[in-house]
């Protein structure tokens, strides 16, 4: 092997250490970031770069943020239009569970972008700053308590709110005071997909007691209870969401939903936008 | 048509009722009258299985139903319109009445012709009847709750303090009202802390105090005795 070879091989290999370190000294900058925002600790963002000296030409294909505990009440990436170089990254993933929505507890949320565009200059000043997102698709699941919970708002005469899923029907019971007793309503039913935004109960049979209700003494234990889950109302985040399939699973309501990202119209003052 | 005999009433440590006697013919309006905390509304809910009596018994048309769930209970005929009206808020007044016949609702032109019976009694109900409960007055609510306790086809209807926040004028018509039901065939069971109109209304009644019964007899006798006109009557 030349000198010259020697040379260039040894400086590949410097070049891409110091790349996997930029690599890794952006990754920890974004965690911080991150995990005050979303006020979590448990909150870990990898960068995959693109190729092996990708970060040292502020170039990622991989952005991942996994975590839990977090706030969904900011996003946790915002698309910051801006002039200057960008970059594509092939896909943002995230990946968050047990997370609130507002005051609920989303079991997970994953959500994943292709298509972005990062800031060049400012991944090399160790922050993530996305230009442009396309839309993403995100699946979230909702568990049997969160159910429950929403349930028992809906229907505050109620008490003692329990939901349980399966795959093939949702049931949610409760206790609730009439003519001096204490009586149990159950309702099942599938869950229906109403304008991208709720779900609802749909063809329920109600229980009173055990006893079957008609259409007409039901509609009234129905109705309070109906949108099961609403998006824009239940799961304040700022990030968009559209449902486009509900999925009953064992224990679990599975949400499949187009998801954006929200824009940022201007950079606050004082914050840096990263625009190289 | 209900018998109540040495009832025992403990929440947790302490004695709610003690021993408690009574019984309400069918026809009658029997009120129970006392102070708050006299174990009024713990009787009532012994009769509806909401607490459960330590020791004595609760039969009701010849059947001890102190093994009944509480809905196995209003099946029999006990109904109850609660203190405070309990309501369901978010839903019609004839939401509110289909549920109070759900025991019935597959006779559902019997459940039309009791619900008529209802708007006779309380013609502002049927005005109000696509309205959610929540926005009622606190007089309507508490003519719907008599009203739900009604579409149950009750034998025997339990009152619990209903002229509680009410204005005079609303009291005096849902005393009639009372009258109006016991008329139509249905046996009350009166809670109330106005034992004015209830020893008016009342054929019989009680007094209770610390949960004991102190007294028992002809409503009017109670109305002009002395100790009751002091005690409950401001006299």
């Amino acid at each position: 092997m030349s000198d010259t070879v020697r040379d260039l091989v040894v400086g590949f290999f410097a070049a891409a250490l110091i790349s996997g370190l930029a690599s890794e000294r952006v990754q920890r900058a974004t965690e911080r970031q991150l995990r005050r925002d979303l006020r979590t600790h448990d909150l870990r963002v990898r960068i995959d770069q693109a190729g092996p000296l990708g970060m040292l030409f502020g170039r990622a294909s991989v952005v991942r943020v996994g975590g839990s505990g977090a706030s969904l009440d900011s996003a946790p990436l915002v698309v910051r239009p801006g002039a200057g170089l960008s970059a594509r990254v092939r896909s943002i993933r995230l990946d968050l569970r047990e997370s609130a929505a507002g005051d609920l507890e989303v079991d997970r949320m994953q959500a994943h972008f292709s298509d972005a565009w990062v800031d060049v200059g400012a991944l090399m000043r160790d922050r993530i700053v996305v230009r442009a997102a396309g839309e993403g698709v995100a699946s979230i699941m909702v568990g049997e308590d969160l159910i429950a919970r929403l349930a028992s708002r809906r229907f505050r005469a109620s008490r003692n709110v329990v939901a349980r899923v399966t795959p093939d029907r949702l049931v949610v019971s409760a206790d609730v005071e009439l003519l001096g007793a204490r009586s149990r309503v159950e309702v099942t039913g599938r869950l229906a997909l109403l304008d991208g935004a709720r779900l609802a109960v749909d063809r329920p049979s109600v229980r009173l007691n055990g006893l079957l209700l008609d259409e007409a003494a039901s509609a009234g234990l129905v109705a309070p209870m109906n949108p099961v889950i609403d998006l824009g109302r239940d799961l304040r985040t700022s990030m968009k969401l559209r449902a486009t399939a509900v999925h009953l699973e064992r224990g679990q309501v599975r949400l499949e939903a187009r998801v954006s990202l929200p824009v940022e119209s201007c950079a606050p003052q004082g914050v840096e936008d990263g625009s190289s | 048509m209900l018998t109540l005999t040495g009832v025992t009433v403990y929440y947790g440590a302490i004695r709610a009722l003690d021993g408690v006697d009574l019984t309400v013919e069918a026809g009658e309006i029997v009120a129970m009258i006392g102070a708050n905390g006299a174990g009024k509304s713990t009787t009532i809910s012994c009769i509806s299985g909401l607490v459960r009596a330590r020791s004595g018994s609760v039969w009701f048309d010849g059947e001890d139903v102190e093994g009944l769930a509480t809905h196995e209970r209003v099946e029999r005929g006990i109904c109850q319109s609660p203190e405070g009206r309990r309501v369901f808020a978010n839903l019609s007044v004839n939401e509110n009445l289909d549920l109070g016949a759900y025991i019935h609702h597959r006779q559902r032109s019997r459940v039309e012709a009791d619900r008529e019976r209802v708007f006779g009694l309380f013609p502002r109900l049927k005005e109000r009847s696509r309205q959610p409960a929540g926005t009622l007055s606190g007089g309507e609510q508490q003519m719907l709750a008599i009203g739900r306790a009604l579409m149950g086809r009750p034998r025997l209807l339990m009152l619990d303090e209903p002229s509680l926040g009410l204005a005079p004028v609303l009291v005096r018509q849902i005393f009639e009202i009372v009258r109006d039901i016991n008329r139509q065939g249905v046996t009350i069971l009166l809670v109330e802390q106005n034992a004015y109109q209830a020893l008016h209304v009342a054929s019989r009644a009680y007094v209770l105090e610390t949960g004991r019964v102190v007294m028992a007899g002809p409503a009017n006798e109670l109305l002009h005795d002395r100790q009751v006109r002091e005690a409950y009557l401001g006299e």
